[in-house]
């Protein structure tokens, strides 16, 4: 997946990427995935998942990513790692 | 009269809180921790904001600390119809909120609700809202404008912390309703475990220091 923004999102507390575009993720099939990658999942409620590695990231089935940082570097390792499994 | 004021981290609810404090009301304060949904950022500015009224009214205002994102959130949204995900989080809120309050011996829930400001605030919603329980719900910002709710957080030192960056709800749908029939939320709510939820809720509720 490809992203066409990485930015601060509207309220600057966490870091939102949106994709090129919107697709429609089966996050039950992603977090598979995810948990065999070692991220540990914290709520998954099919529209939006909630994981964790090193940063705390909600992904929404259209593809977005917010990820509880202000780091835009760290968040750009973050989507770079995590882009494959989704 | 001994209020549980739902502190949220935004700009209303300390300022409703102020207004009762003012009037010699005693106060406690509620904050219903929506993570994963939202930051741990939050937390230190209710914590902040607390810690501001106090200096204000000069006296303790204890803080207490209560999860809602899980199991509450998480249990609505994987339930319950996605447009009423607003209105049933503010119906549980209330319930955590009023049993809470009876547990500590308080008397009544301040809320700093202002009709018409957000979706989950219209007269219909609110009224959905209130119906969830039985105690008297105080909201002194009922009729104010944004503008003077602002004012006043400008005035008391409240303004410049709730504005600190935080993570807005995550959870909020994309079309919230904003015009709630009770009938609809009341059928929704029997795809989860209320009483349950409140129990488990209740049995995590911590004080936190300021």
């Amino acid at each position: 997946m490809k992203y066409r923004v990485v930015r601060l999102c509207r309220s600057s507390a966490a870091i939102e990427a949106i994709p090129e575009k919107k697709e429609n993720l089966d996050l039950y099939e992603v977090e598979e995935k995810l948990r065999a990658a070692g991220y540990e999942i914290i709520t998954n409620l099919g529209p939006i998942m909630v994981v964790k590695k090193d940063v705390e990231i909600t992904i929404y089935d259209t593809g977005k990513l917010l990820l509880k940082t202000k780091d835009e570097e760290k968040a750009r390792e973050e989507i770079e790692a995590l882009r494959s499994y989704l | 009269m001994k209020l549980v004021a739902l502190i949220s981290g935004g700009i209303d609810s300390p300022v409703a809180a102020h207004l009762m404090l003012r009037k010699g009301y005693e106060v406690a304060a509620l904050h219903m921790d929506n993570r994963p949904f939202t930051d741990d950022a939050q937390l230190e500015k209710v914590r902040m904001l607390v810690k501001r009224l106090e200096e204000i009214h000069g006296r303790e205002i204890p803080l207490y600390l209560a999860p809602h994102g899980i199991p509450t959130q998480e249990a609505i949204a994987r339930n319950c119809s996605r447009r009423y995900q607003c209105v049933m989080c503010r119906r549980m809120m209330f319930r955590v909120g009023e049993v809470f309050a009876r547990k500590i011996g308080y008397d009544a829930l301040l809320t700093g609700e202002s009709l018409g400001q957000v979706a989950s605030q219209t007269l219909k919603n609110i009224y959905a809202e209130s119906q969830a329980i039985e105690m008297p719900m105080i909201r002194p910002l009922i009729g104010f404008d944004k503008e003077e709710i602002v004012q006043i957080a400008k005035d008391i030192g409240t303004y410049e912390i709730s504005i600190i960056p935080s993570l807005c709800c995550t959870i909020t749908p994309k079309k919230p309703s904003i015009n709630a029939r009770l009938k609809d939320i009341l059928r929704e709510e029997e795809k989860i475990r209320i009483e349950e939820i409140v129990d488990t809720v209740m049995g995590k509720v911590v004080r936190v220091e300021v």
